[in-house]
């Protein structure tokens, strides 16, 4: 038999049509996160590309926050440039007496050289600096002052002249908590901020008349640049922090994908599987009428692919729809502004990686399909493919999987990274679920409808291991994300136990300490603070080798040290009985991930920079914070004899209530205008929104896998209706009646549910225990009432579901089932 | 002597779309005693099969009445009708019809433990050595050879002592030897527990050991 016989593929597909609408759903979920996901990165990268050009404010842009250096400034001069410096300050109006903490910019003529900053009169934003200040919005309305009032930064008073519409050089969402405030850049020193230790990020932008020689320029400053201390950056390259956060995002959402896509995978091949299974006898009918293998497989592949094709586009479809609707969702999430839409690139990367994957899930069904001997009109036999093609197709499985994921990351040891620790995660809970399932299916419980409903797992049709596998690695990880963000959201956002501090006092110079305690009237604790580098380890350069972007999780960069005596509240020695040994002054205790990040322990010797003073110490203990609650928390601890007389800020904090915190920065802001008091509870709440939506994602992306095994549960259910209907004629023989049968099928799908809802929130438990204890050190969550729901709520509709896809099968008669041979 | 079978006027249309109705049974009547062995016979289509379906309450007939055991099927609910099939009837298909995700041991010892006798597994061990299955017991459907699995139908149809036992065809699936052993073990059963037994077959060699034969034609008893 040769060419292709249309009636039969009609009549094939229309004899599967519910398991390839299953399959087709398959690929929908697969196709609608790839798009999505794919589509979202696209337009970040444009917006991303777009921002970082804005955002630098110029072609090459030097970095510091200490004052820049000679040699610096007078290779900039050789290119027009201009000067800007940025620092956190209190606005306090006298009109209202309001205070806001807010970030202060001080610009010079010609800024901005990329983008503009439109005022609400419509002129030039140097124009009206030179009248006074230029304030966003959020200034006026929060200050409840209009523009021509007057605010007080510093000791020095201001006119508002004008109200900014937007700012090219300002990350949005979540990186741009407080209100801006513009200042021309020669008025900035009359504010009286700038004091030593004061944290001022000064900026020099240069602008060049070809912009491709960036690299070069920037080569050529960086070679007269303070090492450690000035940063020479290109436009081409967005904000270190940026670039890490978009590049983490992204991979967290491709891990999602991937997996998502996996599970879904088993779900086209299982549904596959389900349809090819019950076309056995007709496969074998056309092979002893003389059709090859070829013949099968061609048209079995042409109904898959046509299946594949209708999901495809309809997840194409709905990826536009979800696109279009997630830009502002998107947009608080990330530095920039993104208007997502689905472009012709993610459309054809989607189509290629949806291809690839419905490919290597359909090839297996599709080759055993082949295999069909005429034979099998006889009597039911097992296609059974050879060791080595079963092999063969695993690995073109797998090699399949990483080609996806490779063509999403774009990276192959990250993508190697990715592909390993997926495969623990399928691996652990595939021998766990497996295990659990083998157990069951080999118990023999007393109880009779229990024990028959067990014995319903046994069936080959039944897929239990494969639905138990996805349903509950699943909910494991879904599970992970929401107890961690619990965590996380309990002790670092909801804690604020009554001890722990909601207003911040930063900047408080040595000097004003006694005074500032009078004038606030409470009883706060001051800590004093200093910003050092470690420059050596026992006596060797440190290594800075590494991306700059991991400078300051490894110890490379600035450090924060308090001189102290005492062990702060939240800390703990975990190597030495106490903090320093003796009364030796060139001592150092050193907070636990900073140790290990730098490889040290007690006896070892450091040399630090201090405001570029060298100080050595050795290593006299050992310590690790708790975290809980918004304490400070230092990754250095020296006796104060060591660094007497180094320059140092002071802050502190203390817990107010809410509607006292207004007024206690206004009294501190007059008295002290140099002071920065900081009410950190909306940006507590802002995180606290951010977790929830990036659990959002993971609900969104793990729901599809959910969907999955959902999907395989149906399939299997429904590839099961003949042989459940059958069995349940021979127990209606026996004597089992409709209320027997209902128990079982109740019973079935309830250790089924709750066999999932166990295993998935048992490996939760493990794992985000672990991520607790030893990645992020904070303790485990109390949930309460909430776990007992997270097992209650997947068990119950895993139930329902299932007993609401074989209920009509055991009430119908038994007669016509035994006439089947 | 007392019957434990009684159908009176027993018709069984089946109704197609588009085609004329099946007359498969146009008025039968049958009696069965106590203990007796009744062979059905006749030529292929002719309704055996279906007058076992019915007679066993398996399938509800038009018109007619069928009483078993004292009660009347035809007006039995499903909760009654599963009661008698527990305990007052025992069924042998030619297909055998064992579940398969069931044991040898748990398929027969199944119908007593649903009746919720206690010691349904030892009645079960008991049975399956009876018919020299005792190695087998826990070995699945699919492990077990055509003759042992009648055999173990066999044990599951008499493991409550049922007062009645359909068989359909119970040799139509063996061999002439396996076949000869399944007959001689039903036969042997069915006069220890003292049951009575209606057997389908088409095999003379059977139908040769009824106390009793009835011959169908065309949906009717020609002869009895």
């Amino acid at each position: 038999m040769t060419g292709r016989h249309p009636q039969f593929l009609w009549r094939e597909a229309r004899a599967g049509v519910s398991q390839l609408a299953l399959f087709a759903v398959c690929v929908f979920l697969a196709s609608l996160s790839i798009a999505a996901v794919s589509g979202w990165r696209h337009s970040v990268d444009l917006a991303l590309a777009e921002e970082t050009k804005k955002g630098a404010g110029g072609d090459v842009v030097a970095f510091s926050t200490e004052p820049f250096s000679n040699e610096l400034l007078e290779a900039a001069e050789k290119y027009p440039h201009i000067l800007s410096s940025e620092m956190f300050t209190v606005a306090l109006s006298p009109k209202s007496d309001l205070t806001l903490f807010s970030k202060l910019k001080g610009v010079e003529v010609g800024y901005p050289y990329y983008g503009e900053v439109p005022l609400e009169s419509g002129r030039n934003i140097h124009q009206a600096l030179k009248e006074g200040l230029v304030v966003e919005q959020r200034v006026l309305e929060r200050l409840e002052i209009e523009v021509g009032d007057s605010v007080k930064i510093g000791s020095r008073l201001f006119k508002i002249a004008d109200m900014a519409l937007s700012e090219p050089d300002r990350p949005l969402g979540m990186w741009g908590v407080s209100p801006r405030i513009f200042v021309a850049f020669d008025d900035l020193e009359s504010t009286g901020l700038i004091r030593p230790g004061s944290y001022l990020e000064r900026r020099i932008h240069i602008k060049l008349d070809d912009p491709s020689q960036a690299g070069l320029v920037a080569e050529e400053l960086r070679q007269v640049a303070v090492p450690d201390q000035e940063r020479v950056e290109t436009w081409q390259r967005p904000p270190v922090n940026m670039e890490r956060y978009v590049e983490n995002f992204f991979t967290f959402l491709d891990m999602m994908v991937i997996l998502a896509v996996a599970l879904g995978g088993l779900g086209m091949q299982s549904t596959l599987s389900a349809w090819l299974r019950s076309r056995q006898k007709t496969v074998a009918v056309v092979r002893t009428f003389g059709a090859t293998s070829r013949f099968v497989i061609s048209h079995y592949s042409v109904i898959v692919f046509l299946a594949a094709l209708a999901g495809y586009l309809a997840g194409l479809l709905a990826a536009g729809v979800l696109l279009a609707a997630s830009g502002d969702y998107l947009s608080q999430m990330l530095p920039v502004v993104v208007a997502p839409s689905l472009s012709l690139y993610a459309a054809l990367e989607s189509a290629f990686l949806c291809l690839l994957v419905s490919l290597a899930f359909a090839a297996w069904p599709l080759y055993q399909t082949s295999l069909i001997r005429p034979a099998a009109v006889l009597r039911d036999e097992e296609s059974v493919a050879s060791r080595a093609a079963r092999w063969k197709f695993g690995a073109f499985l797998v090699s399949a999987l990483f080609l996806l994921l490779l063509f999403m990351v774009g990276d192959l040891k990250k993508s190697a990274f990715i592909s390993v620790a997926l495969l623990l995660v399928g691996a652990f809970s595939g021998v766990v679920s497996g295990l659990v399932v083998k157990f069951l299916k080999r118990s023999r419980p007393r109880h009779l409808a229990l024990r028959t409903a067990l014995g319903s797992w046994r069936a080959p049709e039944a897929k239990t291991e494969i639905v138990v596998f996805i349903i509950s690695t699943c909910l494991a990880v879904l599970y992970t994300a929401v107890l961690c963000q619990e965590a996380v959201k309990q002790n670092w956002i909801d804690a604020m136990p009554p001890e722990s501090p909601n207003l911040f006092f930063l900047d408080i110079q040595p000097h004003q300490e006694k005074a500032f305690r009078e004038k606030l009237g409470l009883d706060v604790k001051l800590f004093s603070n200093m910003r050092v580098r470690v420059l050596k380890v026992n006596g060797e350069d440190l290594d800075r080798s590494g991306k700059r972007e991991y400078w300051q999780r490894d110890g490379r960069g600035k450090l924060d040290a308090n001189p102290t005596l005492e062990l702060p509240d939240n800390d703990t020695l975990v190597e030495g009985d106490t903090l320093y040994k003796g009364e030796a002054p060139d001592q150092v205790s050193i907070r636990r991930d900073m140790a290990k990040a730098l490889e040290v322990g007690i006896g070892d010797r450091l040399t630090f920079g201090v405001q570029g003073v060298p100080v050595e110490a050795t290593v006299s203990s050992v310590r690790r914070s708790n975290r809980k609650g918004f304490k400070p928390s230092f990754e250095l601890l020296f006796p104060p004899a060591l660094v007497e007389g180094a320059p140092r800020t002071i802050f502190g904090s203390v817990r107010l209530p809410s509607e006292e915190i207004g007024a206690t920065q206004t009294r501190i802001t007059k008295e002290f205008p140099n002071v920065v008091s900081m009410d950190i509870s909306l940006t507590i709440r802002l995180i606290g929104e951010r977790l929830m939506q990036m659990v959002g994602l993971v609900r969104y992306f793990l729901g599809s896998g959910l969907v999955a095994g959902v999907l395989i549960l149906i399939s299997a259910a429904w590839s099961a209706r003949r042989r459940r209907a059958r069995e349940s004629a021979y127990y209606k023989v026996m004597g089992a009646d409709l209320g027997f049968l209902n128990r079982v099928i109740w019973l079935e799908n309830a250790i089924l549910g709750l066999t999932c809802s166990v295993l998935g929130l048992g490996m939760a438990l493990v794992v985000s225990g672990l991520v607790c204890k030893y990645r992020l050190d904070i303790p485990f969550p109390e949930m309460g009432v909430s776990l007992l729901w997270m097992l209650v709520l997947p068990a119950v509709g895993v139930t329902i579901l299932g007993w609401a896809v074989g209920r009509k099968v055991v009430s119908s008669r038994p007669a016509p089932y035994l006439r089947e041979g | 002597m007392t019957s434990v079978l009684q159908a009176r006027a027993v018709w069984k249309t089946y109704q197609r779309e588009d085609a004329p109705d099946v007359e498969a049974l146009r008025g039968v009547d049958l009696e069965v005693a106590a203990g007796e062995f009744v062979a059905v016979t006749g030529p292929s289509g002719c309704g055996k099969s279906t007058l076992l379906t019915v007679l066993s309450g398996l399938d509800m007939p038009t018109s007619g009445s069928v009483v078993i055991a004292g009660r009347d099927v035809t007006s039995s609910s499903e909760q009654e009708l599963a009661e008698l099939r527990n305990k007052e009837i025992g069924f042998v298909f030619q297909s055998f019809h064992l579940v398969s995700s069931m044991t040898a041991l748990e398929n027969v010892a199944f119908p007593a433990e649903l009746a919720g006798e206690q010691e349904a597994i030892s009645r079960a061990e008991r049975l399956l050595d009876q018919v020299g299955l005792s190695d087998r017991a826990h070995s699945f459907p699919h492990q077990l050879s055509g003759g042992e699995k009648q055999r173990v139908a066999l044990c599951r149809a008499l493991i409550n002592q049922a007062k009645l036992i359909f068989a359909d065809e119970p040799t139509g699936n063996l061999d002439s030897h396996n076949g000869d052993q399944v007959l001689e073990l039903l036969i042997a059963l069915q006069k220890e527990q003292g049951s009575s037994l209606v057997l389908v077959s088409h095999s003379s060699d059977v139908v040769a050991r009824a106390d009793r034969v009835v011959r169908m034609k065309d949906g009717k008893v020609v002869a009895d």
